[in-house]
């Protein structure tokens, strides 16, 4: 079967901008309604396996938290056709401001922490959950997508050992992430990125390891490195209840972090009962 | 928080078993296959054991040295050719684990361990050898048997490893992130002196129970002499307490094949809890001329009473230095296991400040200690009990 063949069902509403190595089209198809069709063609086999990762792993959850696949085509010359259930959403980069208040901000994570659970029960890592990566439903709900460089700790790493940082996006990665130090990969590495996404939103959508912070020194990946971000923002009234969730979240060393979602979440919650 | 008090068992080990049983000193036991027969651990009580630890003690997995050899699942027993790495990891790994966890969980002991090899120095390969000879196969069998008995790994510290930060924060990074319960630590000094004298090597250990206890994870202390009273602060889960100088220290000597069964013994040494220190027995004659009423300077129970009789003959191999030693030390501990935090702090501080003064009472009136004997450790200890607790917001 050719890509032209699969598409032929869909009836094609508008593309999305491409990232990376995929191209995105929202389309219509008589059978799933609305759906998402993603196209893209690897390098090489790792690429693939890692698509082919994303869909395996994406459809064991079967969550409201992540888009149900209803597809996976993968042609002779490593290109492939994701198709997945539309969400009628937006993402959090592009929202931040609906999650100005403490309470807003804390069941926002509370909701990603449970959703992540899943994937971390299973032993799997997202290790790219920045902003654009988790979408927003109408009531505020989140959505968790791309979960094209999964690391399912139990299976082999298909990234080179010698390449210079882990799979990630380097703006909204961990510490060891960037220091590709592989090993210590697990589910406490997306906490990290949580940490980030959360103090963004407190930040008013400035990255709080953004170098405009801090008299423009070093790149944000570098300022992650050393661990500087702008700690000012937990000192005001709204926000210093967040210090303890926040600095564990954003540890630098992951044994700092918290043990597992169960610890979060109730830290969340000791944060939550404090506002009230 | 409370915590417990168990024994460790070396040689003569039946004098803990009393100790527990005819004068209620401890709430279980570490038993060391090292000194006890495999069919001798499994005609233990049942009650017992279920309040037992089993430390199967690979710490030289190539050495079956003593009763280690009546062990099956013991490494050096599995293979052929002698222990080596990696044969080990490739083909005798997964049936020693098999074996080792098989026996804990048969025998209902409280918990489970996960052994451990001791390396010296900061050993690169420390990680990835504790993960594929013991860790990997270890769990697969316990995920196996589908037991609910807790899980402790065991690890051993040398004084280099605690002062290395980083190497510290890669195995915390490592361990935190394993399916285990506990961690069962031993810290080994380098040092030859009869306490522990150095204030970075003790806030290095309570830097590394805090990080462990922060992960939610329990925490059994191996090992230990009087320090015990000092690592209560960081609330632990299990201390121990032991009889020779061999289990209140972790040495790799009696573990090694060459082991000289000619040296010769320590002196004998009586604890004194309000000195916090194991004087040795020479000193007893001058102390007791300087007190009218010896309650006011020495503990008195059946053991001390027998011990101060003229026909008793000290030497360290009396059980009565060692049951008057449990006597004492599980007396100074349970006081301490019933309070927590700030008070806790104050009582240990409190044990400290008046141990530096019976010593200073002493030296008035003329004593002189050595300095296996003296109180050099208590100053060092209230320091770092002091600084502790400045962490903690207790002071």
């Amino acid at each position: 079967m050719s890509l032209e063949a699969v598409l032929k069902d869909f009836k094609v509403i508008k593309p999305y901008k491409a990232t990376g190595q995929k191209r995105v089209l929202l389309a219509e198809h008589s059978g799933y309604g609305k759906a998402i069709i993603k196209i893209g063609r690897s390098a090489s086999k790792a690429d693939l396996d890692r698509a082919k990762r994303e869909v395996e792993v994406q459809k064991s959850l079967d969550s409201h938290y992540y888009p149900k696949i209803f597809d996976f085509i993968s042609f002779a010359d490593f290109q492939f056709v994701i198709i997945e259930e539309f969400i009628d959403s937006q993402s959090l980069s592009s929202c931040h401001e609906s999650f100005s208040e403490p309470l807003l901000i804390l069941n926002l994570l509370k909701s990603l922490v449970s959703g992540l659970d899943l994937l971390w029960q299973a032993r799997i890592t997202h290790r790219d959950l920045k902003p654009d990566n988790i979408l927003i439903r109408p009531d505020n709900s989140p959505v968790i997508i791309d979960l094209g460089i999964v690391l399912a700790i139990d299976k082999t790493d298909i990234t080179s050992p010698f390449a210079f940082f882990s799979p990630c996006t380097p703006n909204y990665a961990a510490p060891e992430q960037l220091k590709n130090r592989r090993a210590e990969i697990d589910p406490r590495t997306d906490q990290f990125v949580l940490g980030i996404d959360v103090m963004e939103l407190i930040g008013g959508g400035i990255h709080p390891f953004d170098p405009a912070y801090h008299g423009y020194q070093g790149s944000i990946p570098e300022n992650i490195i050393k661990g500087i971000w702008n700690r000012e923002l937990l000192n005001n009234d709204k926000f210093y209840i967040f210090k303890n969730l926040i600095n564990r979240l954003l540890a630098q060393e992951p044994y700092k972090r918290f043990r597992n979602s169960k610890n979060i979440i109730q830290e969340i919650e000791n944060c939550i009962e404090a506002y009230k | 928080m409370s915590f417990k008090i168990f024994h460790q068992l070396g040689h003569n080990y039946k004098w803990n078993l009393d100790s527990i049983k005819e004068d209620g000193c401890g709430d279980g036991l570490i038993i060391g296959p090292r000194y006890i027969s495999r069919s001798n651990v499994e005609r233990f009580e049942k009650n017992l054991k279920k309040t037992s630890i089993f430390d199967p003690q690979f710490y030289l997995p190539g050495t079956p040295k003593a009763h280690l050899s009546t062990y099956e699942f013991f490494p050096e027993n599995t293979t052929l050719a002698g222990f080596d790495t990696d044969d080990f990891s490739e083909t005798s790994a997964p049936i020693s684990a098999q074996g080792c966890v098989d026996f804990q969980i048969k025998n209902k002991f409280y918990r489970i361990v996960i052994p451990t090899r001791y390396l010296r120095g900061t050993n690169p390969e420390f990680i990835n050898q504790q993960q594929n000879l013991f860790v990997d196969p270890f769990l697969k069998e316990i995920r196996k048997s589908k037991t609910s008995i807790p899980v402790l790994l065991q690890l051993i510290f040398n004084d280099l490893m605690l002062k290395h930060a980083e190497y510290v924060a890669d195995i915390l990074n490592w361990v935190t992130s394993l399916e285990i319960d506990g961690v069962y630590l031993i810290s080994k000094t380098s040092s030859t002196s009869k306490q522990i004298k150095d204030s970075e090597f003790l806030l290095s250990i309570f830097d590394l129970i805090d990080s462990l206890k922060d992960n939610d994870l329990e925490i059994v202390l191996g090992y230990l002499n009087t320090e015990s009273i000092l690592l209560s602060l960081a609330n632990p889960d299990i201390v121990t307490v032991g009889s020779y100088e061999n289990m209140r220290s972790f040495r790799t000597r009696p573990f090694e094949s060459l082991e000289d069964s000619s040296q010769i013994g320590p002196n004998p040494r009586l604890y004194m809890s309000q000195l916090m220190q194991w004087i040795e027995y020479q000193y007893i004659g001058a102390i007791k001329r300087k007190y009218s009423n010896i309650e006011d300077i020495f503990d008195t129970n059946k053991y001390q009473a027998h011990m101060f009789e003229k026909a008793f003959r000290w030497h360290f191999t009396k059980p009565e230095l060692y049951k008057h030693h449990f006597l004492m030390i599980t007396k100074q501990l349970k006081e301490l296991s019933k309070v927590s935090g700030k008070e806790r702090y104050d009582a240990v501080r409190e044990m400290i400040s008046r141990a530096i003064s019976k010593y200073n009472e002493l030296s008035k009136k003329g004593i002189s200690f050595d300095t296996n004997s003296d109180g050099s450790h208590l100053h060092i200890w209230l320091t770092v009990a002091n600084l502790y607790a400045d962490e903690k917001g207790w002071r």
